[in-house]
């Protein structure tokens, strides 16, 4: 099953020109990813934050590369929870 | 500060805020926004929130979420305030028992529009919250009420644990960083007026680093604070909201603010919580608990 990961509702900065950047991703593409590790960095004007992997499985497809910009709407990643 | 090939390099390896996963977030926003609460949590964009959230604690943020004051560092929306929410007692008093809160931080925006500058409003809701929950504690972080000696009498006479006002930067930089209504020594006065009303009751303030303030400004400030009989003080570091907002000048490294919780034990009679994260109400419960407030 694909899990589409996206910012968290409450994550969301309430101001429409806060800009979110992808600081750097964690994992690479089709790297396992276990639930709670540190998935990915992103940045605000005002400080770094770390997202956590919300679910185990592999990490199959990266939307927003490191240094893009994307709307607080954006899913950022696929993970891949299918276990064979 | 805001490099655009990628922002991350314009700060320091500790300035990392974890965002909860999704089942640890609570709904505690979705519950306020839903009884029509605001928070400074979201309204000043603390990037503390969701921490915050997760552990099921909120500031509540009264009289509106437009600020009459222009601080330069600020994320509060500013303007002319709304009208007052005569249901909000009510709605924090609700709120206070979903939530189970057991120590209960209430804020304001400041209110130069009122004659008491909503100090009549803010007493009210601790009497309300000090009848019910009489065992809860309640700290309230108000503005500087213009130094009205009945406005801050009124908020004393309700008998808040707390009463905080942050002053938010040394001497020099006050004029450049506060609303030019505000004013360092006028800070002072309050928060020495309130202490004098009431020797029981517990003051705090608060003020940010990072702002280009100088090593020796700290430590006056902190001897300003304790002079007037402060019993705790956070120092955290100023991070620049969005690009409306004054920028950085420097990040103060977790060291430094160590330094400044060791000085102030060791030659002073207040409490300092520092750190990069500290916000004048971030674990404020746990802070007052281990005060004895």
């Amino acid at each position: 099953m694909e899990y589409f990961v996206r910012i968290p509702d409450e994550a969301k900065p309430d101001e429409a020109d806060v800009k979110i950047q992808v600081s750097q991703w964690l994992y690479k593409l089709n790297d396992m990813v276990q639930k709670g590790t540190d998935l990915v960095e992103i940045c605000t004007d005002k400080a770094v934050y770390v997202v956590s992997v919300p679910v185990s499985g592999v990490l199959s497809k990266i939307f927003i590369e490191d240094g893009q910009y994307f709307s607080p709407d954006d899913s950022i990643c696929i993970i891949d929870t299918t276990t064979d | 500060m805001n490099c655009e090939t990628n922002k991350k390099s314009s700060f320091p390896s500790w300035i990392r805020f974890r965002i909860p996963e999704s089942d640890e977030l609570s709904n505690v926003h979705l519950f306020l926004d839903n009884m029509g609460i605001s928070t400074v949590c979201r309204s000043a964009l603390c990037p503390n929130r969701l921490e915050c959230w997760s552990h099921k604690t909120a500031t509540f943020l009264l009289l509106g979420e437009v600020c009459s004051r222009k601080c330069a560092f600020c994320a509060i929306k500013k303007g002319i305030p709304t009208p007052i929410d005569l249901q909000e007692k009510d709605k924090i008093i609700k709120a206070v028992e979903v939530m189970e809160l057991q120590y209960i931080v209430l804020t304001m925006v400041t209110r130069d529009d009122l004659p008491d500058g909503g100090a009549g409003h803010i007493a009210e809701i601790v009497l309300e919250l000090k009848h019910k929950f009489p065992e809860r504690k309640v700290e309230v972080l108000v503005s500087d009420l213009q130094g009205n000696i009945i406005s801050i009498k009124t908020i004393i006479n309700s008998k808040p644990d707390v009463f905080s006002h942050n002053i938010e930067t040394v001497q020099r930089l006050c004029p450049k960083i506060r609303d030019s209504k505000y004013s360092y020594s006028l800070s002072l006065e309050v928060l020495g007026k309130a202490k004098e009303l009431s020797s029981k009751i517990k003051t705090k303030s608060g003020f940010m680093l990072g702002l280009g303030e100088t090593n020796d400004e700290v430590l006056q400030t902190l001897k300003d604070l304790n002079n007037i009989g402060c019993s705790i003080v956070t120092i955290g570091q100023y991070l620049q909201p969005t690009k409306k907002q004054v920028p950085v000048v420097r990040f103060v490294t977790p060291d430094e603010f160590n330094f400044y919780t060791h000085w102030a034990e060791e030659n002073l009679s207040l409490k300092v919580i520092a750190g990069p994260e500290v916000r004048s109400s971030y674990h404020a419960d746990f802070w007052c608990k281990e005060n004895e407030v």
